[in-house]
């Protein structure tokens, strides 16, 4: 039943695969590929993740489940699951779930959310232990089970009773295997509530439970029965914000205190509601309480791209001494003055007469006459660039280089977001830097690129070949900015792109359209003089990973109620985009930088009606 | 509301004799193909506007409905559901054995959901039967593509969804249209493990081209299992729907986005009802204030349902 029309096709771009979330703690063992916070959060006692969409809080979290860990071949598995020797109990949640609940609280209060949440840590609780058990999970010639517990059937019956105690199941369940089908008919149960509430039924008195309480006892319990000492269970909660209020304010609360026997690992989106019970006096303080794991940075993610890309090439028979470096080549922002000495060797030359780099300012310097003032002022001679020592080159001419190369290339007439700028992007140095360190984007890059090689006779690849790579990574990623949902300005929409396309315009004009500055601005800072109507959009971007917190003096939580009074930068990924350079600059505030500039509403007509930030 | 649906496909030609036809009185000119060609055989008419958009045919829906039976003016949609209730109940006082005919064709998908979940829940008191309409429309009375600014993304009320296990993966079954970038947002927000993407067969072969067109990043992706279906056959589509629907059910949470014609939303709408609220069905809304036209192009395809207690 294919339409014809699909044979045709011979494009695939990836859609919504590398996504944690669908696949099994086993599938996501099968390419893990840890990042430098998986030692952090492994190592941590509670902890919460704080990253955008696809920034992996999904994979580092299934992890640590013994299912994970049992399975995980990686270099530094054996380390792993030498330090993690707490039970890991992975509770997921999603928008789907999470809307399910919202609906039921609509018709029966708070408590249905809560319930429903509560019999679904029930059941985590559960399957972890038939994982540890051997009944669920596990396969014929799986390695030895991480934290595997042999139980007699009198024990079993035990434990399975106590929890169907705890949770107020209608039977006492002599088998994990069947208590676990008990939960899920409670669920159902429970879902009859959203009805009966129109027949005016109330939530019974099984719907009141009180869950945290329950792990701990069945975590005491089942250590007692198994003599398993007084081993902790970790509760590694997902996406905790689509929780139950009432749920994220008990566990949030609960970090303040040390529990005897339940650890917590929760991953939140970095805008977030309930921030009074994680900063300010009455929240769990970094370092003592709950140990916060930014999963952006605001500088490069190089080494996490290239760690993917080793796995990549390790994994699909291309000669294991392909490097990144190998592979793509030298980057046009990549001069080699000072990083990596071991490698200048086998570079170009950028700086000498006719090198890249010298290019690229030898031509800005004829069409920018401000440029050329900024040269004599600062003393600068381009004709003896690359006699100057490296710390001389640090001072005076890194600092404007890649500005330089940008503002040629534009200055000489390119347009932004095309193959030719895209072209500019590629490189060993830059396209690493690129997908800024978001697991994801890094995936779909480095597939795209292990594809273009496997089909490649030589190397390093053609710069179209890696500047199509890089355009199927981008498009992916405006794929995930489009589906966001607009906002209501008065009788217009506007879109968390359209603001991001302001901004990023901002930005290149102030690099491209102004006076020569080696002090253009690269981010912003979201002052009060934004009206708050535009929050929803910036919450967006900072969830998305669009824009990229960059922690200062008074704004170091990667955790915050609204972006307002914290800096930020566009993501790199937007880096082709908005023809900027892959670096960090000054902030102006975000107000000002959008003064003149316009967000423009659907582009279903030209003459479209435009809302002009003028007027904010 | 627990009540039994069951279905059967309407014959080519088929005479209808029903009680009552219920219609949208919006902007569009084939909201009154359906009336004006009798199909539904119907004994009393009852319009419903919407309160914004009154441009187009709206004032010519309005004079037609009026002339041939009533106008009503629900101010929002809990407001057409409480006047849907007292219409139907006040046409089954009359009679001993209700049918009504439902016209689709310019129900947004928000109102026809509430007509769904309306039927069935007079029908979980007494059996009625519906045979809901659809207008076809030219092609020539869709606009081109653009970009869609995504306003709405949630489920539709009363078809959020249940499970009794959060931890399966989602499947989605998507209607495609010609909304760009909308499926998207749906499936960006759900993150279905499977997709299976329902593309209409129109007799009108530009509609297939659009289609591909504008769902180009998703038709090309090789994580979407692409299926047609005939967009005059909602039996056979129904049938189709819900095999997948059988298959799927016991090892993921199942999530209807029902974007294109607007048939597929029906069904998307009527097999959820019949699962008792398993299922979601999502809407996935851009901007709407650019309201376009469309007009009949003239066939009228059509699926009876039959609403009844639980016994």
């Amino acid at each position: 039943m294919t339409p014809k029309h699909l044979d045709e096709l011979d494009t695939r771009y990836p859609v919504f695969s590398y996504n944690a979330t669908k696949l099994s703690p086993r599938q996501v063992a099968g390419s893990f590929v840890p990042p430098p916070a998986f030692q952090t959060l492994r190592d941590a006692r509670n902890a919460i993740l704080v990253g955008p969409r696809g920034s992996g809080k999904t994979t580092l979290l299934k992890m640590l489940t013994p299912d994970a860990l049992s399975v995980w071949t990686g270099k530094d598995a054996d380390l792993a699951r030498q330090r993690v020797q707490d039970v890991g109990v992975f509770v997921g949640a999603d928008a789907m779930w999470s809307e399910q609940l919202r609906a039921g609280d609509r018709a029966q209060g708070e408590a249905f959310g809560a319930a429903a949440y509560a019999l679904h840590i029930a059941k985590s609780v559960v399957t972890t232990v038939l994982f540890r058990l051997g009944r669920a999970g596990v396969e014929p010639g799986d390695p030895q089970r991480h934290l595997g517990l042999t139980l007699e059937t009198a024990s079993e019956a035990a434990i399975a009773g106590r929890i169907a105690s705890l949770f107020k199941l209608p039977s006492r369940s002599s088998s994990m295997l069947r208590l676990r089908h008990e939960i899920g008919d409670r669920l159902n149960d429970l879902g009859t509530y959203r009805y009966r509430a129109l027949q005016g039924q109330q939530l019974p008195d099984w719907a009141f439970l009180n869950p945290l309480h329950a792990v701990s006892e069945i975590a005491q319990m089942t250590n007692e029965i198994a003599h398993d000492g007084d081993r902790q269970w970790t509760l590694l909660f997902d996406e905790l914000e689509l929780a139950p209020d009432g749920i994220v304010r008990d566990i949030l609360h609960r970090l303040r205190g040390q529990e005897s026997t339940l650890i917590f690992k929760l991953s939140l989106a970095p805008i977030l509601r309930s921030t009074d019970l994680l900063v300010g006096e009455r929240g769990a303080i970094h370092g003592q309480d709950v140990e916060f794991i930014p999963l952006t940075s605001p500088e490069r993610s190089d080494a996490f791209v290239s760690d993917l890309f080793r796995m990549g090439v390790g994994s699909s028979g291309l000669p294991q001494t392909l490097t990144p470096e190998l592979a793509l080549g030298e980057s046009a922002f990549d001069a080699a003055d000072g990083k990596r000495p071991q490698l200048v060797h086998r570079r170009s030359a950028p700086y000498q007469k006719g090198g890249r780099v010298w290019q690229a300012m030898d031509l800005l310097r004829k069409l920018d006459p401000t440029f050329e003032q900024y040269l004599v002022l600062n003393h600068i001679d381009m004709e003896r660039i690359d006699r100057l020592s490296p710390s001389q080159r640090a001072s005076t001419v890194r600092k404007i280089r890649n500005i330089a190369i940008v503002r040629a290339h534009f200055l000489r007439g390119a347009r932004r977001d095309t193959q030719a700028t895209r072209e500019l992007y590629t490189g060993e140095a830059t396209m690493l830097a690129v997908p800024d360190g978001n697991p994801r984007m890094s995936t779909i890059l480095v597939r795209e690129l292990i594809n273009d090689l496997q089909a490649s006779d030589t190397y390093p690849l053609k710069r179209n070949v890696q500047a199509s790579a890089l355009e199927v990574t981008t498009n992916r990623f405006m794929a995930l900015l489009h589906a966001q949902t607009g906002i209501r300005d008065g009788t217009r929409a506007v879109t968390l792109v359209a603001l991001l396309d302001a901004i990023g315009g901002a930005l290149h004009k102030r690099l491209v359209s102004e006076r020569f500055s080696p002090d253009v601005p690269a981010g912003f800072y979201v002052d009060r003089e934004l009206p708050e109507k535009y929050l929803p959009l910036l919450k967006q971007a900072i969830n998305t990973g669009a824009i990229v917190h960059i922690p200062r003096e008074n704004s170091t939580s990667p955790i915050a109620m609204d972006a307002r009074d914290r800096h930020y930068r566009l993501s790199y990924l937007l880096a082709p985009r908005y023809g900027l350079p892959v670096r960090q600059g000054k902030s102006v505030w975000l107000s000002k930088l959008l003064e003149g500039n316009l967000v423009r509403t659907r582009t279903r007509t030209p003459d479209q009606p435009t809302l002009d930030l003028d007027d904010l | 509301m627990s009540s039994t649906v069951s279905y059967e496909a309407l014959a080519d030609g088929e005479s209808l004799t029903t009680d009552l036809l219920i219609a949208s009185s919006g902007y569009e000119g084939r909201a009154r193909h359906v009336s004006e060609s009798g199909k539904a055989g119907a004994k009393r008419v009852i319009a419903y506007t919407y309160s914004h958009n009154h441009v187009h045919d709206f004032a010519t829906n309005v004079q037609h409905f009026e002339s041939v039976g009533e106008v009503r003016h629900p101010d929002s949609t809990a407001d057409f559901r409480e006047l849907l209730v007292e219409d139907v109940r006040s046409v089954r006082e009359s009679t001993e054995h209700l049918r009504v005919a439902i016209d689709i064709s310019s129900f947004c998908r928000e109102r026809i959901a509430v007509i769904v979940s309306v039927l069935a829940e007079l029908g979980s008191e007494a059996k009625l039967e519906a045979t809901f309409l659809y207008s076809l429309a030219t092609f020539d009375s869709h606009p081109p593509a653009v970009p869609a600014t995504v306003m709405i993304n949630a489920p539709l009320h009363g078809f959020e969804g249940w499970t009794a296990d959060p931890s399966r993966p989602v499947a989605c079954l998507l209607g495609l249209g010609f909304e760009n970038q909308v499926a998207l947002a749906a499936l960006e927000t759900l993150e279905p493990l499977h997709t299976f993407a329902f593309v209409a067969n129109n007799a009108d072969t530009r509609f297939n081209d659009r289609v591909r067109e504008d769902n180009g990043i998703l038709i090309r992706s090789d994580e979407v299992t692409v299926l047609s279906y005939e967009l005059n056959a909602p039996f056979d589509t129904l049938h189709m729907v819900e095999g997948l629907v059988h298959a799927l059910r016991k090892s993921h949470r199942l999530a209807f986005i029902p974007l294109g014609p607007k048939p597929f939303a029906l069904l998307s709408l009527l097999i959820a009802q019949s699962y008792d609220g398993e299922m979601a069905v999502w809407r996935v809304s851009s901007d709407d204030d650019d309201p376009q036209d469309r007009e009949a192009s003239g066939p009228i395809a059509g699926i009876h349902a039959s609403f009844g207690p639980v016994h």
